[in-house]
């Protein structure tokens, strides 16, 4: 039901966002004053103190709580705005509790997949005012409920006070009815010639049908969905959506008496399925009657202005497939949004990244599989100096925020023995007898008498090798940034506490456009100074062209080798598998990663690989191999991965 | 120092739960003395497997539970001092060795690798364990057989087990037993109605699916037995839960939030 304007594509941008959240914010203040000036007035003055309390967006969705709850009483309106009413202060204090969807989507996502059994990502649904429109009003606007596809669950960022004492139990509700769907509901099923009318109750039935399965699977879950079928439960209303939030009550909650008959009814014909909660057809067959009923009955339907009225549920797209002509807009916007954010950012980013200066050139072989042969001198791998600072306006601001501590790394060597311990593997010849002619003269002897061995930190060099891939442009799911943001984090926190660690630490990045341009940069090298220079080189590198992951790696081997540390590690750290435009073959840049890897150890340099994908990775698997390799299924846990892949190359 | 065996005897049958053929497997590999190594993830049951293959085949039990600072004297053996001069003291591994009993090594990765290897000459066709300090060579009891134990699992792991290691063992899969056999499992160890042990190994089974995103493990038929106890104790389930599985399982603010919320949907 929900139609995304032009503008939503500005999601993939964080940081548009917040510019976004405001203007949002100044178009409703607007509409309001046009709407009723007096009120408009009272917010001005609130104003401050609201904004002390609330950042934009929440403000946004508590004024538009205010137009909800009091569409048509200007005077309670106005005690709205200027805080005289208890509810004013009830929504302004649940929007200041709330953490917002982004806070806790990724704990939501885990609940789905634990409840569903399988992985749907969690997007946010933000709210549609279409600012471009001067016309479009946003207190017209229907409340938007959460669209759910076999890929994704959107959830909606307006949710308020008015639909539930905390989004929490909203947003929980939510997914486990998403996952009821998932599990038992027919998915898409054709719409054929069903009216509007009857699409709605087959759904609302579907829905109560599935939430009885779940209540009965997850007997706890009856307590996130009655509260909120009775927050939207209209007891005396006859309207279509009144009559429906009575029957959903009434299907849940035995206890609840109506007075209306077709209520009733549809409650005694549900009751007598229920015994055969699983099987689909007696259900829509009871639905088909109840809808037929409400037609004798004369019951107006609106479908432009009726939305489910559980604001918990779903819209119940994804129940059905409609007839080519109306395929309903909740479905494609999910593709409009999964393009928009795969073809706008490598366009943005490629004339940016080809700033960097060049500073050397210099040729490496690459192998190729299906000859068996390694091509020599086939790669050019240009260094270029890191695109400087002020190239890009936007540094991470969660950059410097991540902190990591390494564990302790230290291996026990046979080189320093520790005498005279209480404990140990072997006595101490010195102090055993020195205890022994003690003890015969009589005194008390020194019971320190064993040697162990000491430990010692073994010299370590790494090098992160940061893959600067357009793909790594892309706003990771649930994380409102890149991953390119996250991988710059990441390797910040790194840098900084394996220098604080004493160990020789350099971060380079590489992109690639063909074999005759593999770009790599130094961002921080081994012997750089970590200051802000140089943080800001890291922060600095911007995503382009694509991953062609062995050439760097020879680079890096090469420029590795020259370290004199015991152990020299690189760690790779990459999004997808490499790929470049001018190969066709999945193979083949994954098997010379494999061969520059292999060589490397050859060389004495070990090479670690972090994917960063929801995908198995297999690839990086086979390039580094399972020892070395890690997947990260979620990008935020990326520091820690790194820390325990770091711990583990310590111990090893 | 470990002169009393009888105290590593195993009297009374350890409740097993066969979730397959295990236990004849291992009589067979019993039979010819060959080390095993039991897989698995954290409290599957391998332990409790061991002792009860220790009591079935009616062989002493010397556990070791392994950790980094082990070092090979903790397994062989050292010399200690007394009154009279130094004298030789055997090690559990030792005493195991020379008594015919049953070793179990636990968590074997988490010893360094130089510990482990002093296993190497018992665990092929010499089955001699030499004690280079003492200048004597130790050749097996008949009885005498070597197991193991890891957890592959967790990505967290910063070691492994080397492949010189690993190759001389046979070794044996253990995962989670089914739904039926785990409920019944977590029934009878608890003495908990068996429906509520069916709810309780439905929520164990769902985080499990949280495995590699943001859980290294899921809960262990361990934990569920843990948590029912307490709960026919009479602690409230949820809190029961909360104590047992979510603060036991992770310390991440996201994890804890959504096993609160799966906990949540399990109870009415």
């Amino acid at each position: 039901m929900a139609i995304p304007d032009a503008g939503s594509s500005e999601l993939i941008d964080a940081y548009r966002v917040t510019v976004e959240d405001e203007a949002a914010l100044q178009r409703v203040t607007e509409k309001l004053r046009e709407h009723d000036c007096a009120s408009a007035d009272a917010l001005d003055s609130t104003m401050r103190r609201l904004r002390e309390q609330l950042p934009a967006d929440a403000l946004v969705r508590w004024i538009l709580t205010g137009m909800r709850l009091y569409p048509n009483d200007p005077q309670k309106r106005l005690c709205y705005f200027s805080l005289q009413d208890a509810r004013a202060l009830v929504a302004l204090d649940n929007e200041a509790r709330t953490p917002g969807l982004g806070a806790s989507s990724p704990s939501l996502s885990m609940l789905l997949e634990a409840l569903a059994s399988r992985h749907i990502r969690i997007q946010e649904q933000r709210l549609d005012l279409d600012l471009s429109d001067p016309l479009s009003d946003p207190f017209d606007v229907v409340p938007r409920r959460p669209v759910l596809s076999s890929t994704h669950l959107l959830l909606p960022s307006d949710y308020s006070s008015l639909d539930s004492s905390g989004p929490d139990l909203l947003f929980r509700a939510s997914v486990a009815h998403a996952a009821a769907h998932l599990i038992h509901s027919p998915a898409a099923q054709p719409a054929g010639t069903l009216k509007p009318m009857s699409l709605a109750i087959i759904s609302a039935i579907e829905d109560a049908r599935v939430e009885q399965l779940m209540m009965r699977e997850l007997p706890g879950t009856r307590a996130w969905f009655l509260p909120l079928l009775k927050t939207s439960l209209q007891p005396d209303g006859l309207s279509f959506a009144a009559l429906v939030s009575r029957m959903n009550y009434a299907l849940v909650d035995p206890t609840y008496q109506d007075d209306n008959y077709w209520v009733n009814k549809a409650r005694t014909l549900f009751n007598g399925l229920a015994t055969s909660l699983h099987d689909y057809a007696p259900f829509r067959e009871t639905a088909s009657v109840l809808a037929n009923d409400l037609g004798q009955m004369r019951v107006r339907f609106h479908p432009q202005q009726y939305v489910v009225p559980a604001p918990y549920r779903d819209d119940n797209s994804f129940l059905w497939t409609y007839p080519e002509t109306t395929t309903p807009q909740s479905v494609e916007e999910l593709h409009v949004e999964s393009s928009l954010a795969g073809m706008s950012s490598p366009q943005d980013n490629d004339e940016r990244v080809t700033t960097g200066q060049e500073v050397r050139r210099l040729q490496y072989p690459e192998w190729d599989y299906r000859r068996h042969l390694l091509r020599p001198d086939w790669c050019t791998v240009i260094e270029r100096r890191s695109p400087s600072p002020g190239a890009s306006q936007r540094v991470s601001a969660q950059a410097s925020t991540v902190r990591v501590k390494l564990p302790a790394t230290a291996n026990l060597t046979r080189n320093a023995r520790l005498r005279r311990q209480p404990e140990g593997e072997e006595l101490d010849l010195d102090a055993a007898i020195e205890h022994t002619i003690d003890r015969r003269r009589g005194h008390s002897p020194e019971h320190r008498v064993f040697t162990r061995p000491g430990t010692r930190q073994r010299s370590m060099s790494l090098l992160l090798l940061l893959d600067l891939s357009a793909s790594t442009g892309d706003i990771a799911p649930g994380e409102g940034r890149s991953f390119l943001d996250m991988e710059k984090a990441a390797s910040q926190a790194l840098v900084q506490a394996a220098r604080s660690a004493d160990h020789r630490i350099a971060a380079h990045g590489f992109s690639s456009n063909t074999r005759e341009c593999v770009n790599y940069y130094r961002l921080l090298d081994f012997d750089a100074i970590l200051d802000e220079t140089s943080s800001a080189s890291i922060d600095a590198c911007t995503a382009g062209y694509s991953t062609r992951m062995g050439a760097a790696i020879r680079h890096a081997t090469s420029l590795i080798s020259l370290e004199a540390s015991e152990r020299r590690v690189i760690v790779v750290i990459t999004d997808g598998t490499p790929s470049d435009i001018d190969v066709f073959d999945n193979d083949y840049l994954v098997r010379d990663a494999q061969l520059a890897v292999q060589d490397a150890r050859q060389a004495g340099v070990v090479t670690c690989g972090i994917a960063v994908d929801e995908g198995g990775a297999d690839y990086m698997r086979r390039i580094v191999g399972r020892e070395y390799c890690r997947i990260v299924n979620t990008p935020a846990t990326l520091p820690a991965q790194l820390v325990a892949l770091f711990a583990r190359i310590a111990a090893s | 120092m470990f002169s009393d065996l009888d105290s590593y005897r195993i009297t009374d049958e350890p409740f097993y739960r066969p979730a397959g053929d295990e236990v004849s497997f291992f009589g067979h590999a019993y039979a010819h003395r060959l080390p095993v190594i039991l897989k698995g993830p954290t409290g599957c049951g391998k332990t409790r497997f061991i002792e009860h293959m220790a009591w079935k085949l009616g062989r002493p039990l010397i556990t070791v539970a392994c950790n980094e600072d082990m070092t090979a004297s903790d397994l062989v053996g050292r010399y200690l001092l007394d009154a009279h001069g130094t004298t030789w003291h055997d090690g559990p591994l030792t005493t195991a060795v020379r008594a015919g009993a049953i070793c179990y090594l636990d968590e074997i990765v988490e010893a360094r690798q130089d510990t482990t290897v002093v296993i190497h000459p018992l665990t092929d066709g010499r089955r001699i364990l030499p004690l280079d300090k003492r200048g004597e060579l130790v050749r097996a009891h008949p009885d005498f057989q070597l197991v193991v134990s890891y957890n592959p699992g967790y990505q967290s792991r910063t070691k492994d087990l080397k492949p010189s290691t690993r190759q001389r063992f046979v070794a044996m899969h253990f995962e989670y037993p089914d739904e039926a056999v785990e409920a019944a499992i977590v029934a009878k160890e608890a003495d908990v109605p068996v429906d509520l042990a069916t709810q309780l190994v439905k929520l164990a089974h769902r985080t499990r699916a949280l495995k590699n995103r943001g859980l290294d493990e899921g809960v262990s038929t361990r934990m569920l037995i843990y948590t029912a106890t307490l709960i026919r104790a009479g602690v409230d389930p949820r809190k029961s839960c909360e104590a047992t599985m979510t603060q036991a399982l992770t310390d991440e603010p996201d994890v804890i939030r959504a096993l609160r919320g799966i906990v949540d949907a399990h109870f009415a």
